[in-house]
């Protein structure tokens, strides 16, 4: 084995945005071919199927078609001479006549041109369990910059279902540093390989953090937000308590006792319920009143639960969570809820979409977008001006419109005279409500900014920019009609009649991103899973983050 | 950014770099390992890991995770003919008085047999109940601040209502009859061992 593996997301455990007769593909890898209603391919999340982990790519030719998936290596440098590995695991299910299963590779070149022809690494027409095809050091050739990996099926004859897992591409390292002891063994170090950062042992809290979210923040190097996938961690509980009542019955006639646990009214501690953005809620146990089933939650499940919170994609700080969990039973009606709900400083992603988050708790980071004129045209004529698009996410990525360009803010030329100006703004737009709404869809707002700069000789261009904000899934199960109240917040500066002006929105904080009165159904439920914290829960851990790309901060 | 330690380029790109430094942890130790039957001598539980060096290593330079690997658990159960008819039979499970259970001490490791309640009939405080079961892994560190070896501790733990104590405790099965293999992992920074 040669270096790390090349291939981005060779586990597959990111989805992609690219659905192809409603199957995903993982993200970084492309379909390739004819596709067609008689191909089906894509991602499978199963054990059974997978040769590593829990996924794997299936393959299911049902036509006369083929079509494949494939990724091309952009190494960026001449790679001429230098050795590589390649693979995957394939298994085939079922086959008939011709058809199969084929591997291969291409060296490109710089601009993505082939190098002589692409090569079979397997031809592949009878059923296996999951075997390797692979070649092992073959050598880029002159001018080859990038490798090019894809696996498809092939033939005419049908039907034909496949798996694949597990591909690679080794080699193609002249870097890094080696390291010999003296016996002759050596290690290399890179900067794709993770270094451990931090770890520890550290005490969970018995409060909550101030955005009403639980757990400890662990700093990350730097002041810069970290892409998540360059970061790893792992937590687990160290010590821990726990907190149940247990009610005593007698049976066969006052020789045995059974014992059975509830929830405890009593606890000094509370217990919580923990939102899709992370916000803790306290949840009061029943009181146990004889002769009152409501009041008696009986406890059906109890574990320690330790994690990193990753309501992101990229991050500062790591938060580590941990609680013991329960599982009581309950009896609640289902109801309306009022919501508001704010921009927080960091991100969250979808299968279509990549914003900031929309939390149900105001924050206390404050982030700003800046919009930077052109030179010498600092002057904002009109504007800034400021609408929303809101619409809902659904769990396959699509999206339902609600309405676009509402709660507008036309300041006209308020600012055109002006050097320095902030304010918030706000309007209302009558939501129509949406009562299609299933428990896995989330809101997306896109504030959107725009306005015209000018010079002092009154050259003026248009401008534009936009802002993504998104909500975790909200378990609601209708979306009523009420007026929402959108507020933003603008902020405005111009070096002189000359230089730069330049144009913020805020959110994050007190300069807030938000909208108000927002109306939801949420349905009932017999179950209650909660959290005891700190003292009465997990009171330490130990955890270990590991970082990609380390720069020593 | 450091202004010290090793910085080493990546020629794909050319943007990104990895700084070795002291504050990097370092794994010096990991693996599978089999969970013993029997207390240590101190009576103590868990397997334990030597540092490297003979010194005193602050706590705040050592990581450690321990998995449990494979794990069992042992209780008892009095079937309960609802109706006394043999239509509804409910298993209720109970703490089993000829199993060997453990209470730990957080701060000192050290690790004292509870016995369950025998189940005699009529007399309630002989029958301890069970909220939950499952296996647990860490590093004990037995209240202390510097090592010089690692204890691995491993064990089912079983939270349940002490009858004739009036209490609410954890307490843990061992070896082949709690978790009986583990996967750890032991890293050290700020340490030229």
């Amino acid at each position: 084995m040669k270096g790390v593996n090349r291939l981005l997301n060779q586990d597959f455990m990111e989805y992609g945005n690219v659905i192809i007769n409603s199957r995903y593909y993982p993200n970084n890898w492309l379909p390739y071919g004819t596709i067609s209603g008689d191909t089906s391919l894509g991602l499978v999340i199963t054990t059974t199927m997978a040769y590593t982990f829990d996924r794997c790519f299936e393959m299911y030719k049902v036509g006369s078609n083929n079509t494949g998936m494939s990724q091309t290596i952009n190494f960026g440098y001449d790679i001429a001479g230098l050795d590589f590995d390649i693979g995957m695991w394939i298994r085939i299910h079922t086959q008939t006549g011709d058809s199969g299963i084929k591997l291969s590779y291409k060296w490109l070149d710089s601009s993505g041109t082939i190098i002589g022809s692409q090569v079979t690494i397997d031809s592949l027409t009878a059923t296996q369990n999951y075997t390797l095809s692979s070649v092992s050091a073959v050598t880029a050739p002159t001018n080859a910059q990038r490798i090019w990996l894809g696996v498809e099926t092939i033939g005419s004859d049908q039907p034909m279902l496949a798996y694949v897992d597990s591909p690679y591409i080794y080699g193609g390292k002249t870097y890094g540093l080696k390291i010999y002891d003296t016996s002759g063994d050596s290690s290399i170090i890179l900067p794709e390989a993770s270094s451990i950062i931090a770890s520890g042992t550290v005490t969970m809290p018995n409060i909550l953090q101030d955005d009403g979210t639980y757990g400890v923040d662990i700093d990350l190097p730097g002041d810069d937000y970290i892409d998540m996938d360059r970061i790893g961690v792992m937590v687990q509980a160290r010590d821990f308590d726990w907190k149940a009542i247990v009610n005593i019955l007698e049976y066969d006639t006052g020789n045995k006792f059974w014992g059975n646990f509830f929830g405890d009214s009593g606890i000094s501690i509370p217990y919580y319920e923990k939102a899709p953005d992370g916000v803790m809620t306290e949840w009061e146990a029943g009181a146990m009143t004889p002769g009152t089933q409501a009041t008696y939650n009986r406890l059906i499940n109890v574990s320690p639960f330790t994690g990193w919170e990753t309501f992101t994609t990229s991050v500062k700080k790591v938060r580590l969570f941990a609680g013991i969990d329960y599982t009581f039973l309950k009896t609640a009606a289902g109801g309306t809820g009022t919501y508001t709900l704010y921009g927080r400083d960091y991100g969250i992603s979808t299968l279509a979409d990549v914003g900031y988050m929309l939390g149900t708790e105001q924050g206390d980071v404050e982030r700003y977008y800046e919009y930077v004129s052109l030179v010498d045209f600092p002057l904002c004529l009109w504007g800034p001006h400021s609408k929303f698009d809101i619409s809902i996410i659904h769990a396959n990525g699509s999206e339902t419109s609600l309405d676009t360009d509402v709660a507008a803010v036309d300041v006209a030329q308020t600012y055109a005279a002006v050097a320095d100006k902030e304010s918030s703004y706000n309007a209302t737009w009558a939501c129509p409500g949406y009562g299609a709404w299933v428990s896995s869809d989330r809101l997306k707002f896109v504030l959107k900014v725009n306005g015209t700069f000018s010079s002092a000789w009154l050259s003026t261009y248009n401008w534009s920019f936009s802002r993504t904000f998104i909500t975790p899934q909200l378990n609601w199960t209708s979306l009523e009609a009420t007026t929402w109240t959108l507020y933003r917040y603008i902020w405005f500066h111009r070096d002189g009649i000359s230089g730069y002006g330049r144009v913020r929105t805020y959110w994050g904080a007190t300069k807030e991103m938000k909208a108000t009165n927002i109306s939801a159904d949420y349905a009932g439920s017999a179950a209650q899973q909660v959290f005891s914290i700190g003292d009465d829960g997990i009171s330490e851990v130990d955890y270990m983050i590991y970082l990609k790309d380390y720069d020593g901060s | 950014m450091a202004d010290y330690g090793l910085k080493v380029y990546s020629s794909k790109d050319s943007s990104k770099f990895a700084i070795i430094t002291p504050k990097i942890a370092t794994i010096v130790s990991s693996g599978r390992v089999t969970m013993s039957d029997n207390l240590n001598l101190d009576d103590t539980y868990g397997t334990v890991i030597d540092l490297p060096g003979v010194g005193n290593i602050d706590k705040d330079d050592i990581g450690v995770l321990v998995f449990p690997v494979n794990f069992t658990y042992k209780i008892t159960s009095i079937q309960f003919d609802i109706a006394g008819e043999g239509t509804y039979l409910q298993n209720i499970g109970y703490m089993d008085d000829a199993q060997t259970y453990y209470e730990h001490n957080k701060t000192t490791g050290e690790m004292t047999v509870w016995e369950a309640g025998d189940l005699t009939d009529a007399d309630g405080d002989e029958f301890d109940h069970i909220a939950g079961i499952f296996p647990v892994a860490f590093w004990d560190i037995k209240g202390g601040s510097t090592f010089t070896e690692i204890l691995l501790f491993a064990a089912t733990c079983y939270l349940i209502y002490d009858t004739s104590a009036t209490a609410y405790k954890k307490v843990y099965t061992i070896g082949a009859d709690g978790v009986s293999k583990i996967d750890y992992v032991i890293t050290l920074k700020n340490h030229d061992y």
